[in-house]
């Protein structure tokens, strides 16, 4: 999984959010590495909507623009926790390696 | 409509109708959001973006590899296609490069020949992968092309021989400069065995025409018939094509349909002047179609 495939799918893990609401979270969560363009964000909400991770929750009228809020979905949070684990244990792997050549 | 807006509304038009119409306002209202108050003009990082991303959108080179990336391949061979041919046929590429490689010194002048085909290789191949959003092979292919041509060639040429060179020859590699810088700054840097496989590869190309470098012939390079069939340069190409293959043909079929399309063709381009290159070409097109074909599709990578 892509880094920031990770990162929106954890800000949409807390809670339904709309596009600026995506990548300022991203932003926070990822301390300032990840500043995800609008383009290459509404191609990757694509992307996990077509997957069935992500599904539009809602749509608000804000300053008279339709806003679209999206959730993630079981299968989504599925995957996130399966690339949680599998970050868990290369951090292990890494951490025990160093240990060892201390 | 503040200015603002218009201008987003204008840089949508990248995007399918549709898509502006189901989307487009919720797109504008979070570019709006990330602007600063009482700013006129997207910046260039962001209407670079919607401008890539609408075009990806448009071409749909953004949907995953599925069954239908036989077709898709199809597609993005035409809009490299387009794309590259604008650039070369603006500048007349390889009429400077002729003029200007030639009168070089004789093994330099024949090595960065042979070489051409490569670099004119990656970069295409590179403008392909990007287009695919392949950023790792991009980086990659572009990078093969910029270190093998430009540095060794031009920084050469501009050396040696005081060529000016022509504004818009400059312009073409600038942009494969842009694509190899663009492709660095990546994140997840390209490992550099990669690196070194696909510089390799430039080389692979340019020995594989060995017996012409140390025995020219009478009338050189530009006078070799446009459709000779140098044996020298099967196995390479076969290598090459293999190596080329397996690095990216799991990645996305749709980069491997596409550069065996537009291989072909640019070895097609000049026959008179590049023939034994061509065919070189030719060959390294079919071999990367040929082991794509037997390479496994891989998963998905989102």
């Amino acid at each position: 999984m892509r880094r920031p495939t990770f990162f929106i799918l954890s800000a949409l893990a807390e809670k339904p959010r709309h596009g600026y609401g995506v990548i300022q979270r991203v932003l926070d969560l990822s301390d300032g590495d990840i500043r995800l363009a609008p383009g290459t964000l509404y191609g990757a909400l694509e992307r996990l909507h077509e997957d069935g991770w992500i599904v539009p929750d809602r749509e608000e009228v804000e300053s008279g623009r339709r806003r679209r809020y999206y959730r993630i979905e079981e299968p989504g949070r599925e995957a996130l926790r399966a690339e949680v684990a599998r970050l868990r244990r290369d951090v292990g792997v890494g951490a025990s390696v160093l240990k060892g050549s201390a | 409509m503040s200015e603002l807006e218009r201008r987003v509304w204008q840089l949508l038009r990248a995007y399918p109708r549709s898509w502006r119409d189901e989307r487009g306002d919720d797109l504008v209202a979070t570019v709006l959001a990330m602007s600063r108050p009482g700013q006129r003009w997207p910046s260039l990082r962001v209407a670079a973006d919607l401008l890539i991303s609408g075009w990806s959108e448009r071409t749909h080179l953004n949907r995953r590899a599925s069954g239908s990336w036989f077709a898709a391949g199809w597609r993005v061979a035409l809009v490299a296609a387009v794309m590259v041919q604008t650039v070369v046929a603006g500048v007349r590429l390889r009429q400077w490069m002729v003029d200007g490689f030639v009168p070089m010194l004789p093994v330099l002048g024949a090595a960065s020949a042979y070489t051409f085909a490569a670099a004119l290789g990656g970069f295409l191949a590179g403008t392909v992968a990007w287009l695919c959003r392949l950023a790792r092979t991009a980086r990659v292919l572009a990078a093969m092309a910029f270190t093998s041509w430009f540095v060794t060639v031009f920084v050469f040429q501009l050396a040696l021989s005081g060529y000016h060179g022509s504004v818009a020859g400059l312009v073409a590699w600038t942009y494969v400069a842009a694509l190899a810088t663009w492709g660095l700054r990546q994140p997840r840097p390209t490992t550099p065995w990669t690196v070194g496989i696909m510089t390799a590869a430039a080389g692979v190309i340019a020995v594989a025409e060995t017996p012409s470098v140390f025995a020219p012939s009478p009338g050189g390079l530009l006078g070799q018939p446009a459709w000779g069939v140098e044996p020298s340069w099967i196995v390479p190409a076969w290598v090459v094509g293999s190596i080329l293959a397996i690095l990216v043909a799991r990645k996305d079929p749709r980069w491997v349909v596409a550069m065996s399309l537009l291989l072909p063709l640019v070895g097609l381009l000049h026959p008179r002047a590049f023939g034994a290159v061509n065919a070189g070409l030719a060959a390294l097109a079919t071999a990367v179609l040929f082991t794509a074909i037997l390479a496994p599709r891989a998963a998905d990578s989102r």
